[in-house]
């Protein structure tokens, strides 16, 4: 079940990646992209089948079953149509992985891909010898309540009482400890173990794979530059739980909860939707936002990163037409 | 530190006008925003004080920006100086500014159950043989577990078995986890935390009152927090008029009894 569970982690998201691409029709993705927007979009996809199952009193074996066949079908899906539409040529992407090592051969940047490679062993390190901390986060307390009860979100997941009284929608539809009870369920994991050490490991990948997006963007054509660029955010990502909200310290000590997800993954991606234009894409994060932390009715910190660059871009607009600006270097590449 | 890292990068960024794929003006206004105390204080309105001022930090382009002035900063910088002096110093830079200077010394927190100590080993004991004496989930004679236990014990009962219900959550004693649930924490549930932490006077009645109200079926008591009866043993049972506690199992610090 291990091996099945490390397919569909490796797949499914994947092809759901370009069953969004199609749907949004966003050029200048790569791999990577499909990946991560393909997680994001099996984490809305997870939470509107909460939904459904909440509003409509379903149990929490039928958000499992649901979710898998929902979650299979979109892929299947997005496979035919990116085929039928030829939206993903394997040839482009070849000729992309060629230039990559193209670029990557010389000797620097092969040594700057081992220290990242180093630097990204450590945070795993890190995030396996070190202690989780439970305090204030009642994650696994949620999933073995839906995993004993077959339930979501009807028992009181630090008292195992039903709850008479209700319970603020915001939270119901905070749906990462089902999705993560999914996998225990539909896979037979042992929760503690994929819960603590697992899932954080998986958003640490995440995490650089976002980062590899944001320096391919900035750096298409620069490996050198490329790597340096990623070299010195994995080591702040490494050295960086500067407080107790940090991400660093979040992603190696709270790994498994939505603010890890949001701080680590969600919003960089965002930045990274934002630097590149794809506004269909910064929605989907945005969405992965809502169904992740406690947000104000689905405006949270997503939607300040888009306001920000709006006011930033409109801010370079008016400087620019402001005389006697001077000459400003073009952005390079 | 970081935060200052990343002001110095704008700077740097805005002295040498580069345009920086927008990185530069994303950086100004979120540093804008989430700095200056009126609109950073708009945001935690916005967030209708859910978040505080220390959340609001994830806006800030904090890591971003650096590496990307530290990559440029390198077609400013000669080769041969760049090469031998540059990278180290940023990095013993920024590791200095990084994990060394946050102090956690002091935080007590909830450590992982798969730390293995001793405590967690006879924890884990507790949990087994309450689930044991309870039966199978769903079969006929099986009881229902509602648990009464010293803190470190409730703590991470649930964490450890879903099927292991509690007199009272975590949310009694972490603040942070009472936006959760709209149910209130009972007086009798705050009685019985105090009381599971103190001696027991010799039958105590109050306490066992309220666990009966409270639906409690299992009760764990620390050794060092029960007296001896007259047969050099811990009390055989607490009972009360219709209902008793009766010991049923103990580990090596704590007496397990069960509503009989």
């Amino acid at each position: 079940m291990v091996a099945l569970f490390v397919l569909f982690i490796a797949l499914v998201p994947f092809c759901l990646g370009m069953f969004v691409r199609t749907i949004l029709d966003t050029e200048g993705q790569n791999l990577a992209d499909y990946y991560i927007c393909g997680f994001l979009t099996l984490i809305v996809v997870s939470g509107f089948t909460q939904l459904a199952a909440i509003l409509l009193n379903y149990s929490f074996s039928w958000y499992c079953s649901t979710l898998l066949v929902a979650s299979l079908a979109m892929s299947v899906a997005g496979i035919v149509i990116s085929v039928a539409l030829n939206r993903f040529s394997i040839k482009q992407q070849k000729k992309n992985y060629r230039d990559h090592i193209k670029g990557i051969s010389r000797g620097g940047n092969v040594l700057g891909l081992m220290i990242i490679a180093f630097v990204f062993i450590g945070v795993l390190t890190r995030i396996l010898l070190s202690s989780s901390i439970l305090e204030g986060d009642f994650t696994l307390e949620t999933i073995n309540t839906c995993l004993s009860t077959d339930t979501i979100y009807k028992y009181n997941s630090l008292t195992g009482e039903y709850i008479e009284n209700g319970m603020p929608i915001r939270q119901q539809i905070l749906t990462l400890p089902v999705l993560l009870g999914f996998f225990i369920k539909t896979f037979g994991l042992n929760a503690t173990t994929f819960v603590l050490k697992v899932f954080p490991c998986f958003v640490a990948f995440l995490y650089f794979l976002t980062l590899h997006r944001i320096g391919t963007h900035i750096y298409p054509d620069n490996t050198e530059k490329r790597l340096t660029f990623t070299g010195i955010f994995a080591f702040m990502i490494l050295v960086g739980d500067i407080s107790l909200k940090a991400p660093s310290f979040l992603l190696i000590y709270q790994g498994f909860t939505g603010y890890a997800f949001l701080s680590c993954v969600c919003l960089p991606y965002l930045f990274s939707a934002c630097l590149r234009r794809k506004w269909g894409i910064a929605a989907v994060c945005i969405a992965c936002e809502a169904f992740t932390i406690w947000t104000t009715y689905g405006v949270g910190f997503g939607v300040l990163v888009v306001a920000f660059f709006v006011i930033a871009l409109l801010l370079r607009k008016v400087i620019r037409k402001t005389p006697g600006r001077g000459k400003e270097q073009p952005g390079k590449v | 530190m970081y935060l200052a890292i990343l002001l110095v990068t704008i700077l740097y960024l805005y002295t040498i006008r580069h345009s920086g794929k927008d990185l530069l003006e994303y950086g100004i206004v979120s540093a804008g925003f989430v700095l200056f105390p009126v609109t950073s204080m708009l945001i935690v309105v916005l967030f209708q004080g859910f978040y505080g001022y220390d959340e609001t930090m994830w806006l800030l382009p904090m890591l971003v920006v650096p590496a990307y002035a530290v990559a440029e900063i390198k077609d400013v910088i000669p080769a041969d100086s760049r090469k031998r002096f540059l990278m180290p110093i940023i990095c013993i830079i920024i590791f200095l500014c990084g994990w060394m200077s946050f102090d956690k010394d002091g935080q007590t927190y909830l450590c992982g159950i798969d730390d293995a100590t001793e405590y967690d080993a006879e924890f884990n004991e507790v949990y087994d043989i309450i689930i044991e004496d309870a039966g199978p989930a769903g079969a006929e004679g099986s009881r229902k577990i509602v648990m009464a236990a010293p803190r470190e014990i409730m703590e991470r009962a649930r964490i450890y078995d879903g099927r292991i219900g509690l007199a009272y959550g975590r949310d009694l004693w972490e603040v942070d986890l009472d936006y959760a649930f709209y149910e209130p924490i009972t007086e009798e549930a705050r009685d019985i935390a105090e009381k599971m932490e103190e001696p027991l006077p010799g039958y105590p009645s109050g306490l066992i009152k309220n666990l009966l109200k409270v639906g409690a079926t299992y009760l764990v008591f620390d050794k060092e927090n029960l007296s001896y009866g007259e047969d050099m043993q811990y009390p055989a049972e607490f009972s009360s008029r219709k209902y008793k506690y009766s010991r049923f199992s103990e580990t090596r610090h704590y007496v397990i009894y069960h509503l009989g």
